[in-house]
C-alpha cells in the first residue's frame, strides 16, 4: 500500500477526531513507514535487522502516547521520522554493550542527514502525487537541475510548455503543503 | 506480540488525545513556572517599591523588561518546536542573538556616561555575584516546571531541547528577579541578565540529554 503524505495525514486527523478505523489504518501506514526506516538505518550502521520489529513497535506506542504533540501543520511523515529516530537512537543507547550514550552522529543519524532524508522523502511522496505531465519537469528542473530547454529535449515538449508545467507542479505541491500565495522561483 | 496486535490494540477504543496541543501545553507551561517565579520573587526577595512608577517612566528598566520578555518568547516558541517532532524551528538560532545584540550596544552606550562610572565605583561588584545567584535560583523552580511540560510533549533533540529550556528558564528568572532588582543600569542588566541566562542555558544543554528523556 503506497500512502502518500496526504493520505496519512486525513487518516491520522480523522483518527484523532475519534474515528478509531481511520487511526487503525494510519497506524498499519505507520508501522510499513517506520518498518523501511529502521531496517535501512540498522542496515546502514552495519547492525542486523532482528531488533528492528522491536523498535518499530516502540515507535508505534510512542506514536499513540505523543499523538497530542501532532500540531497539523507538521508533515505527518516528518512527525513519524523524528519518533522513530528518538526511539532507534533510545534502543541503540540501551542496547550498547558498555552503557556508553549513543551519539546519533556515531550511527551515521546526523540531524543534516535525517532532515535531507526526510526532505527526500516529503518531496518523493509530494511529486507522486502530480501527474506525470507535471511531473517529470518538474523532477527534470528542479531535482536534475537542467535548463528548461534541456528538460523540453528530454520531454520531447517545448521549452514554454516546461516552464509552464514547473509553474504548475509546484502550484500544485504547495497546494498539498498547505501553502498559500505564489513562489518566487516558479520557472527555474 | 505481533505488530498488528499491537495496533488493533492501540487503536481500539477513542484515539481522542487527552490533551490540548502542543502550543497551549507550551504556553500553559511558561504560565505556570512565571507565576512560580512571581510567587516565590515576591515572598523571598520583595517587589520593589515603585513598580508601578518604573513600568511607565522608568526607561532603563522597561529596556531590561523588553530584553528579557523577548528572549523569553523566542526560546519558548523555539521550545515548542523542538518539543514537536519532526517540525522545524520558527526562528533560527541567529534570532537568539538579535536582543543580546541590542542590549549590548546599549549598555556600551550607557558605558561611556558618567552614571556607569558612578555605578561601577560604589555597589555594581559587590551586588553583582549576590544578584546573580539570587536571579539563578529563581529560575531552578521554573526549569523544572518547563522540564516536566516539555516531558509531556515529546523532544527528539534532548541536548537542543535542554539549551532552549535554560535558556527559558533563566529569563523567567530574570524576570522575577528584575521586579525586586532597583539596580537601573542597562550595564548591570546586561551583565547580570546575560551571565544568568546564558548560564542557565549552558546547564540546560548538559543535564537535557537526561532530564528531558521521554519513553
Amino acid at each position: 500500500m503506497t500512502t502518500t503524505e496526504r493520505n496519512m495525514k486525513a487518516l491520522l486527523v480523522a483518527g484523532l477526531a475519534g474515528d478509531s478505523e481511520a487511526y487503525r489504518t494510519f497506524l498499519q501506514s505507520a508501522s510499513e513507514l517506520l518498518r523501511r526506516f529502521v531496517r535501512g538505518r540498522l542496515a546502514r550502521i552495519g547492525r542486523s535487522g532482528q531488533d528492528s520489529e522491536d523498535i518499530v513497535q516502540e515507535a508505534l506506542i510512542a506514536i499513540h502516547t505523543k499523538r497530542h504533540t501532532y500540531d497539523g501543520e507538521t508533515p505527518v511523515t516528518a512527525w513519524i521520522h523524528g519518533i522513530a529516530r528518538y526511539k532507534l537512537i533510545d534502543n541503540l543507547r540501551a542496547s550498547s554493550v558498555d552503557g556508553r550514550v549513543v551519539d546519533p552522529e556515531d550511527v551515521g543519524l546526523g540531524v543534516q542527514e535525517i532532515e535531507q532524508s526526510e526532505a527526500r522523502l516529503v518531496i518523493r511522496k509530494l511529486l507522486s502525487l502530480l501527474p506525470v505531465a507535471l511531473r517529470r519537469p518538474v523532477e527534470l528542473v528542479k531535482l536534475h537541475g537542467l535548463s528548461a530547454s534541456e528538460a523540453a529535449r528530454t520531454t520531447g515538449t517545448s521549452e514554454v510548455t516546461v516552464r509552464v508545467n514547473v509553474h504548475r507542479g509546484l502550484k500544485v505541491i504547495q497546494r498539498y503543503c498547505g501553502v498559500e500565495g505564489s513562489h518566487r522561483d516558479a520557472n527555474g | 506480540m505481533r505488530t498488528d496486535e499491537l495496533i488493533a490494540e492501540l487503536s481500539a477504543g477513542s484515539p481522542r488525545p487527552r490533551r490540548c496541543g502542543p502550543t497551549v501545553i507550551m504556553l500553559v507551561t511558561v504560565a505556570i513556572a512565571c507565576l512560580a517565579v512571581a510567587i516565590e520573587a515576591s515572598l523571598w526577595l520583595g517587589v520593589r517599591a515603585d513598580l508601578g512608577h518604573a513600568l511607565s517612566g522608568n526607561l532603563t528598566f522597561v529596556l531590561n523588561a523588553v530584553f528579557i520578555v523577548s528572549v523569553g518568547a523566542i526560546a519558548m516558541t523555539t521550545l515548542r518546536d523542538l518539543s514537536v517532532p519532526g517540525r522545524g524551528a520558527a526562528f533560527s538560532m541567529m534570532t537568539m542573538f538579535v536582543p543580546f545584540s541590542v542590549l549590548g550596544i546599549l549598555a556600551l552606550h550607557e558605558a561611556h556616561t558618567a552614571s556607569f562610572h558612578d555605578l561601577i565605583s560604589h555597589d555594581m561588584h559587590a551586588s553583582l555575584l549576590n544578584c546573580l545567584w539570587q536571579s539563578s535560583l529563581l529560575a531552578v523552580p521554573a526549569f523544572a516546571i518547563l522540564a516536566i511540560g516539555v516531558r509531556y510533549l515529546a523532544p527528539t533533540n534532548l541536548r537542543h531541547a535542554g539549551f532552549i529550556l535554560g535558556l527559558l528558564a533563566g529569563a523567567i528568572g530574570a524576570f522575577g528577579f528584575c521586579m525586586h532588582d532597583r539596580h537601573d543600569s542597562l550595564v548591570f542588566g546586561a551583565a547580570l541578565y546575560v551571565i544568568g541566562i546564558v548560564a542557565s542555558a549552558v546547564i540546560g544543554a548538559l543535564v537535557g540529554p537526561r532530564v528531558l528523556r521521554w519513553h
